[in-house]
């Protein structure tokens, strides 16, 4: 994880020795990314160690009358309505919506932080046009608005990561130029720009780097809330679709066995929550580690 | 002719609507209290869809149906046993001129719901809008055998082969003899609508039936009250109010908590098993077959398709066994196309192509595809168990190198798209195999029916027009059944169910029994309890 | 102060221009055929070739762009596929119901975050703060389906304290589940939001000056510090109605509450372009107008912005 190792923002000197508060932080911030790299390393290991294949129709998988099974031996988890064995599918289950969330929230802070650094230095009417198209885009219902686009370009897992891309880069975009009009005002700046450095040059080398934090930290939460996005699009039908398992169409599927079989809604659903929660924390934390009192 | 893919039962289970749950044995006082808020006056029903449409002139489908016959009322009427009776009509039709000429008495008591008597004029204006080019009624199938009914619906004439002879006598003249024409005065696009109120058919309509229109908030629910000019009894509820955009599992659990009376749907898998041993419900259930199938039909037109080879192999993958498991046994595995709950059929013939895996890769093989090949299967969204077939036929493909992408689409749409796959169900406008086997049994090129597999068999072709003009009876039952086994060899369908109907209703609820034929709702049949 | 607003206005409409040239490119310029898009699924040839021709495919883009305007200044978002019905007609019909949800959800983030924000910030690192901190954490985790169909079972169908989902009298026994739903989530934004913001306030100069003046706390709070926090909730107030009045398809599937949203996701079962376009349209619409009306509320509270 390269988070740990990335040098703190060059304006600040460097603390010899860690206070206790910066190192509970730290504690913190290490707890979350085990918790992170946990989910993700479970996501992509699943077929090795999922006990199914996630899609296969047990034939003993129901009872005769064709409802689903509870735990034993053979399925940990019982199975869900077609017979097919539910830890397999959970294990499985959080791969689409980790590659889309992850995806999409790397190349939103790609354009973000272009558009963000370019809207944020030029200012003028580059900063008019950019910004006026973030609050444009703002403007547009989130879920509809990436149902309708769904709807139309007919969903799959790469359209939904552009579509949701589209979207998200605004919210980096909008930070960065905060936080790049500050910078700009500072001597570092104007120095470089007295040395004759070109524009491109100064975004690329001075500014890009120092706003790089706060674009992490964004890109972290962009991905915790893509997640939550992905899993609602899944469950209306227009995100990821069966046999793919995947937890907010495994909520869909089997949320009239509900009464019957609460956990094949249950376990999904706290899959989606703790995942979030990690990866909310880790950007939190993040955030909390880079603040230097 | 024909062709009928139907929303009724779409609630199997398909990827829902609403916040489902389960069910639980509701206490005692739960119903009490229940028992309070419900009018003994009024019949509460849950459906999960919304009406497309109330002018009967344009009813294709599911609940519409049922609403349909709800508020307006025919010549005639198809009954429990798949039997004529007369409605509007004082007796059967008259059939003379070598089975082309129909004519039919109307009763004179029979009343528009603002007093106007229901005249033959009404008719002929009813079929005269619909069959019109700018009308885009969906059921203009029904009609083909009426007398220059393709010239009149491009608009390239204006006669018709109806008539009225003064106002209480109708006639119509078929361009061929087609024995099973009468059932076709029983369906709802048949029906007759109130020309001098016409500005009002699809919102507010005048109706001859049991039922008006009272209030009606599109989206969200819609109250029938008794039409006071019916002419017939009226013990059936004073009023029956629909509430839209229900799940179905819980339309099963208002309906335990005394909330409402009846889930149009039909009970949802994941409910089923619960209601069914839970001895306090056992009079509430009711179910039955009617003739219906569910199919897959595959594109003869498209590779691989247009390999024979390939087709039986499809044949023989499908576990149709684990299929109706996952249907909670409400189903028949079918060997054939046309299902035994049609009058006359019954005995089940031998299944063609009995499931073998090995097999089926066997004959990928022979035909040239060792590794198996990717293909899309177009889902019909209003498919009865269109998530446990998507499910099932994916697995199995799958088991013999098969990869499928499933991808929702309506029937008509993947009929144009050239989908390689697609799948497909049949329930029957009236209960006759011709309406049945009629449409997508037959080339593309004859009658403007749907037939997604694109089945191109001219011997087949002769076959059906041959059965279609036979007068009913042992014989014609004994062609269609050749009909049948020929389509069967050349394996474009598979038949993948005969589905079985499970409704759940109100204990109050008295009069709901299952059907033989037909759609199973006949609201004018019900009556309230305590 | 009027040129402030009458430049503000004017940045409205013109965002609005933007926005309805997105949703022109979504129907007519991606890739697939705008009739068929149109005409939806269960449209014959015939149908979708005399779409065409109504639309005026054949005619140059400018004019059909032109003519998209044309209709939408007539306040016609075209036809629904499913009910046949003018677009517009039929989102109107179905708004109050989403208003009435939306007022319900805005009232439950108000009645959980606020407090729970006030009083975790004031007694920070307390049981209160570490018990509200960790729920709102989780809270905002969760997705508001699954929140609704716990909800829906617990207290609608185990307890029999609410209805099955649906619409009725009295409407705020029927509202208050799916508001509680849509509610939950924002609260714990504003849980956190408040907590931050009131963290911020306290240690400033003129708290302590309050203090120092002998205010009692609650003093302190109610004159000094809610004042603050109340600007920050008013943008926020008004963001989320924005949002809700989009039509909350989610948590009104869920529930079958019949407003916009749910209508919206018949919709898109129907592949009713249209109407999911229409009511996407509309949502941005009423996002537009609580950001103009939030940011006028602003420029009154606030005379820095006004002199800008």
């Amino acid at each position: 994880m390269n988070i740990a190792q990335q040098e703190p923002s060059s304006i600040a000197p460097r603390r010899p020795r860690l206070s206790p508060r910066q190192r509970r932080r730290y504690m913190r911030f290490a707890l979350w990314a085990i918790v992170v790299l946990a989910i993700v390393a479970v996501a992509m290991l699943a077929p090795s160690i999922s006990p199914h294949n996630p899609d296969k129709l047990f034939s003993n998988g129901l009872t005769p009358s064709g409802m689903p099974l509870g735990p034993s031996k053979e399925f940990p988890l019982g199975t869900d309505q077609f017979g097919r064995d539910e830890l397999s599918r959970l294990l499985w289950g959080g791969r689409p919506a980790l590659l889309i969330s992850g995806l999409a929230s790397v190349f939103s802070s790609i354009v973000g932080i272009v558009l963000g650094t370019a809207a944020g230095y030029f200012g003028g009417w580059v900063d008019t046009v950019i910004s006026r198209f973030v609050n444009i885009l703002m403007s547009f219902p989130l879920t509809l608005f990436a149902v309708a686009i769904v709807l139309i370009v007919s969903p799959s897992i790469l359209n939904l990561i552009v579509i949701i891309a589209v979207i998200y880069w605004t919210y980096t975009a909008r930070l960065v130029r905060a936080e790049v009009l500050t910078l700009r005002e500072q001597d570092f700046v104007a120095a470089a720009h007295a040395l004759g450095c070109s524009p491109w040059r100064l975004m690329v080398k001075h500014l890009m780097p120092n706003v790089f934090d706060t674009v992490l930290v964004r890109a972290v939460l962009t991905m915790a809330q893509v997640f939550l996005l992905e899993s609602g699009l899944s469950y209306l039908g227009v995100g990821v679709q069966p046999p793919t398992p995947d937890w907010g169409l495994m909520i869909a599927q089997s949320q009239n066995y509900y009464g019957s079989d609460p956990g094949l809604v249950i376990y999904p659903g706290l899959a989606i929550v703790i995942t979030v929660i990690a990866v909310t924390q880790l950007g939190e934390s993040y955030r909390a580690l880079k603040r230097r009192t | 002719m024909v062709k009928r893919t139907v929303g009724i039962l779409s609630a199997i289970s398909l990827a829902s609507i609403l916040a489902g749950c389960g069910t639980q044995t509701v206490s005692a006082a739960a119903h009490l209290k229940a028992a309070a808020t419900v009018d003994s006056n009024t019949m509460v029903v849950t459906w999960s869809g919304n009406p497309q449409t109330v002018d009967p002139r344009k009813i294709y489908d599911g609940e519409d149906w049922n609403i349909g016959r709800a508020l307006y009322v025919g010549l005639y009427s198809i009954n429990h046993k798949g039997h004529l009776v007369p409605m509007i009509a004082t007796s059967q039709p008259i059939i003379s001129d070598h089975g082309l000429l129909y004519t039919i008495h109307l009763n004179p008591k029979a009343k528009w719901s603002n007093g106007q008597t229901v005249t033959a004029q009404d008719f002929v204006y009813a079929l005269r809008t619909e069959l019109s080019p700018k009308f885009e009624s969906p059921d203009t199938y029904l009609w083909w055998m009426i007398q220059g009914a393709s010239a009149y619906e491009s608009g390239k004439s204006t006669t018709l082969g109806i008539k009225a002879i003064g106002s209480h006598t109708l006639q119509y003249t078929l361009s061929s003899p087609y024995s099973a024409f009468p059932y076709v005065l029983g369906v709802p696009a048949s029906f007759p609508v109130n020309p001098s109120t016409i500005a009002t058919v699809a919102t507010k309509p005048v109706t001859d039936g049991p039922y008006v229109i009272s209030q009606w908030k599109v989206g969200q629910d819609m109250v029938l009250s008794q039409n006071p000019y019916y002419f017939r009894h009226h013990k059936y509820p004073k009023h029956i109010e629909f509430d839209f955009n229900v799940n179905p599992s819980v339309g099963i659990l208002r309906v335990e908590d005394g909330q409402a009376d009846l889930v149009a749907d039909g009970i949802p898998s994941a409910n089923y098993e619960e209601l069914r041993t839970n001895p306090s419900y056992s009079k509430d259930i009711v179910s039955g077959y009617q003739p219906a199938v569910v199919l897959l039909a595959l594109n003869e037109r498209v590779k691989p398709f247009n390999n024979l080879l390939v087709r039986e192999a499809i044949q023989m993958a499908i576990n149709k066994k684990h299929l109706v498991q996952l249907l909670n046994g409400r189903a028949q595995a079918a060997p054939g196309i046309l299902p035994p709950s049609l009058p006359g059929f019954g005995a089940n013939i031998p299944n063609p192509y009995p499931y073998n895996p090995t097999k089926a890769k066997k004959l990928l093989r022979e035909a040239g595809y060792p590794h198996g090949f990717s293909v899309t299967l177009g889902l019909a969204s209003e498919q009865t168990g269109s998530s446990e077939i998507e499910t099932e036929v994916e697995a199995d493909l799958k088991a013999i190198g098969v990869q499928v992408t499933a991808k929702p689409l309506p029937p008509e749409v993947a009929a144009q798209a050239k989908i390689p796959m697609m799948t497909y169900s049949w329930y029957m406008d009236y209960p006759d195999p011709a309406d049945f086997v009629g449409g997508f049994l037959t080339s593309p090129a004859v009658v403007g029916g749907s037939n997604p597999a694109f089945l191109n068999d001219p011997t087949l072709d002769k076959m059906e027009d041959q059965a279609a003009a036979m007068p009913l009876g042992p014989k014609r039952t004994a062609l269609y059944k050749k009909i049948d086994e020929r389509a069967m060899k050349d394996a474009a369908y598979v038949p993948l169910f005969y589905p079985e109907l499970t409704y759940f209703h109100s204990s109050r609820v008295h009069g709901f029994t299952y059907p033989a034929v037909y759609f199973p709702v006949i609201y004018s049949h019900l009556t309230l309890g305590q | 102060m009027l040129r402030h607003l009458v430049k503000r206005f004017l940045w409205s409409l013109f965002d609005l221009l933007i926005i309805v040239t997105i949703t022109f490119i979504l129907t007519y310029l991606l890739p697939g055929d705008p009739a068929r898009t149109i005409a939806g699924p269960h449209a014959t040839l015939a149908d979708v070739l005399r779409i065409r021709r109504q639309l005026g495919l054949d005619a140059p883009l400018y004019v059909q762009y032109g003519r998209y305007l044309w209709n939408l200044v007539h306040l016609n978002l075209g036809t629904s596929i499913e009910f046949g019905t003018p677009v517009l007609s039929d989102i109107l019909a179905k708004f109050p119901a989403t208003a009435l949800l939306a007022a319900t959800g805005v009232i439950w983030e108000l009645i959980l975050g606020l407090p729970l924000g006030v009083f975790s910030a004031i007694r920070r690192g307390g049981v209160l703060d570490q018990i509200s901190s960790t729920l709102s954490m989780a809270a905002i985790a969760m997705p508001q389906f699954w929140v609704g169909i716990i909800l829906l079972f617990v207290l609608a169908f185990k307890f029999h304290l609410f209805p099955l989902g649906g619409y009725g009298t009295p409407v705020l026994w029927y509202a208050f589940l799916p508001g509680l739903t849509l509610g939950i989530g924002g609260a714990a934004y504003y849980q956190q939001l408040i907590r931050s913001r009131v963290l911020e306030v306290l240690p400033q100069q003129y708290i302590a000056t309050a203090r120092a003046k002998g205010l009692s706390e609650r003093q302190v709070l109610l004159r000094h510090v809610m004042p603050q926090v109340l600007t920050t909730l008013i943008t926020q107030i008004g963001m989320d109605a924005g949002y809700f009045m989009a039509g909350v398809v989610v948590v009104e599937t869920v529930f079958g509450w019949p407003g916009i949203g749910l209508q919206a996701w018949t919709a898109i079962q129907a592949l009713d372009v249209p109407l999911v376009i229409g009511t996407v349209l509309f949502g941005a619409f009423w996002i537009v107008l609580a950001n103009f009306v939030v940011d006028s509320i602003y420029g009154l509270l606030d005379p820095r912005i006004r002199l800008r």
